[in-house]
């Protein structure tokens, strides 16, 4: 990384840890060392491996698929894996455990494989169809979340909510056990695609003539962002718009580059998602905000532009 | 003499529509050919399979001498460097960065150690050394091409091959890309040239290969290929081939 570049990730990082600091401390109780310890420090970990990893799974998502409008949390990925999620605590697996995790990755990868070959088109990804089936999956998904709720008789359904507009209120240091191994995994795969993602940019075609495997580092993308997403919405639920927000701000900043893009992404989605729990916390207090409501009133005029920039772009939709 | 490309009998088959009959065909090192033919004639089906991007149904592909299907994707792109029709860009990268990719198959090689000289001198041949630092999305249709053609020049591959890699330029774009083959062939190197210009390419080109209905018309010298029965036949129109001191002027009669 160039020196700017390092700069600005040394400023993501100590406005990271000043935030951190700020989570710690702020809130409606007095901050005892119990409470600071067992309720925020494990909520305060949680954000940030779910910050870094919705928005670096965006990034891979819109560099993989060669899309910049792609998004875990709008082409379906995060509302497959709050069914998956959602299914094993009705059938009676904890929260906050691997196994929960783990079952949210199958659904995940179930929403993933059915919007990504839905599609492709010529071997390659459509930009429209992609939205659209990721509105159906969602639709699909969210429909059969709540059939499930209405038949469960499961205590913990009672949480259902937090799944349909996230929030960490539910994290403990067992929840930040299960996270953490998916995410290591995710970002230990994204920092093998950076470089080919780069060239991908290019189109399959283009990419394929200069000796780029483009199937296997999409698989590997995607790989990355089920295992970056799913293990996090099992615990927080949907949020989202960070996977959009963040890659794209980090690419006016720095550029489009893959490898800078991916760090300064899991900073700043780390921050974001900090920032915007704490303020969901503090802000209506006693009341929670749902953070997936913060992410939304963010991301949604963003989306906006991307849609109208992209339109006007050369190439149009294409 | 050796070749760079060997087609062996090959064919293409896709959803039960054959794009490619049984075709052999040998393109000699240090030529430049020229392939004509109508829109879905198969010209971009035997030159995917060329550059075997696209694997052939029946048959096999030779490149400089070895079977391309077992050739990693690396290696194939060390010989051969495509340029097709369409060229795209999903971020906005700077001209630099997209030319330097032209050296990814090289990564990791001894030939490494040269890229920033080769994608300077690329950048500098094609002009557009002065827009290094700029966004390519921002540029214009004729200027995004030149930075395309700098990054296949960056490959380095004895193998140049051009799909209608012209046919959104104007006439200096296209000038552009003649210089570009040129170059290459006295380099000593081999192009494969696809274009709907039949004058400009009886220019430069030593070869021609003509192609309708998924097969090969003829393939042979310049002079030998361009003939008004070749050329009327494949086209299935009458069409008028003037042989004049400048070279050959082929048109449809008025």
């Amino acid at each position: 990384m160039s020196a700017r570049r390092w700069l600005i990730a040394t400023a993501l990082l100590v406005v990271l840890l000043a935030a951190v600091a700020i989570a710690l401390r702020v809130g409606i109780a007095e901050p005892t060392a119990e409470i600071v310890w067992s309720i925020r420090a494990p909520r305060v970990v949680m954000a940030l491996l779910v910050g870094s990893g919705l928005a670096i799974a965006g990034a891979l998502m819109q560099g993989s698929l060669g899309n910049p409008l792609a998004d875990p949390g709008l082409v379906g990925v995060s509302a497959g894996a709050a069914l998956g999620a959602m299914a094993a605590v009705a059938v009676g697996a904890s929260f906050n455990t691997v196994l929960t995790a783990a079952i949210a990755c199958i659904g995940a990868a179930i929403a993933t494989v059915v919007v990504v070959s839905v599609s492709m088109r010529d071997r390659r990804p459509e930009v429209v169809t992609l939205l659209l089936a990721g509105v159906a999956v969602t639709a699909f998904a969210i429909a059969a979340i709540a059939v499930v709720s209405a038949l469960s008789t499961s205590a913990a359904m009672r949480s259902i909510t937090f799944w349909s507009s996230g929030s960490l209120a539910l994290s403990t240091w067992d929840g930040v056990v299960s996270v953490a191994p998916f995410v290591a995994v995710g970002v230990i795969l994204a920092a093998t695609v950076a470089g080919p993602l780069d060239v991908m940019s290019l189109g399959d075609r283009a990419a394929l003539a200069t000796g780029v495997d483009v199937t296997r580092v999409r698989y590997r993308s995607l790989a990355a962002v089920i295992l970056l997403v799913a293990a996090g919405v099992a615990v927080v639920g949907v949020i989202a718009f960070v996977g959009l927000l963040v890659p794209h701000a980090v690419r006016m900043v720095v550029g489009p580059r893959h490898g800078p893009l991916l760090v300064l992404s899991a900073l700043g989605g780390a921050l974001l998602i900090l920032v915007a729990d704490t303020v969901a916390r503090v802000a209506a207090n006693p009341v929670e905000i749902p953070i997936g409501a913060i992410t939304a009133v963010l991301g949604a005029p963003v989306f906006f532009l991307l849609i109208r920039r992209t339109r006007a772009r050369q190439g149009g939709w294409a | 003499m050796s070749h760079a490309v060997e087609l062996r009998d090959v064919s293409v088959t896709t959803g039960g529509r054959v794009r490619l009959h049984p075709t052999s065909l040998q393109i000699g090192t240090g030529t430049v050919t020229g392939v004509i033919g109508r829109n879905g004639s198969g010209k971009s089906t035997m030159l995917e399979v060329m550059s075997s991007e696209l694997t052939p149904t029946t048959g096999s592909v030779l490149l400089f001498g070895d079977d391309a299907s077992s050739l990693s994707l690396v290696e194939r792109a060390r010989r051969r460097a495509i340029l097709s029709q369409e060229t795209m860009l999903a971020f906005p990268f700077s001209v630099r960065e997209v030319v330097s990719w032209g050296r990814t198959p090289w990564r990791g090689s001894d030939r490494s150690s040269d890229d920033d000289i080769i994608i300077a001198s690329a950048m500098a041949q094609q002009g557009v050394d002065a827009l290094s630092g700029r966004a390519v999305t921002e540029l214009s249709g004729g200027e995004r091409k030149r930075v395309h053609l700098a990054r296949v020049v960056a490959q380095d591959c004895p193998l140049l091959i051009l799909d209608e890699a012209d046919s959104d330029l104007d006439l200096l774009g296209r000038r552009v890309i003649d210089d570009v083959v040129a170059a290459h062939a006295r380099s000593g190197s081999t192009a494969v040239v696809v274009s709907h210009d039949v004058n400009r390419l009886a220019r430069f080109c030593d070869a021609f290969v003509v192609m309708a209905d998924g097969r090969i018309q003829a393939h042979g010298a310049t002079h030998d290929v361009l003939t008004e029965p070749i050329l009327s036949a494949a086209f299935g129109a009458r069409v008028i081939v003037e042989r004049r001191d400048d070279g050959l002027s082929v048109h449809l009669p008025d």
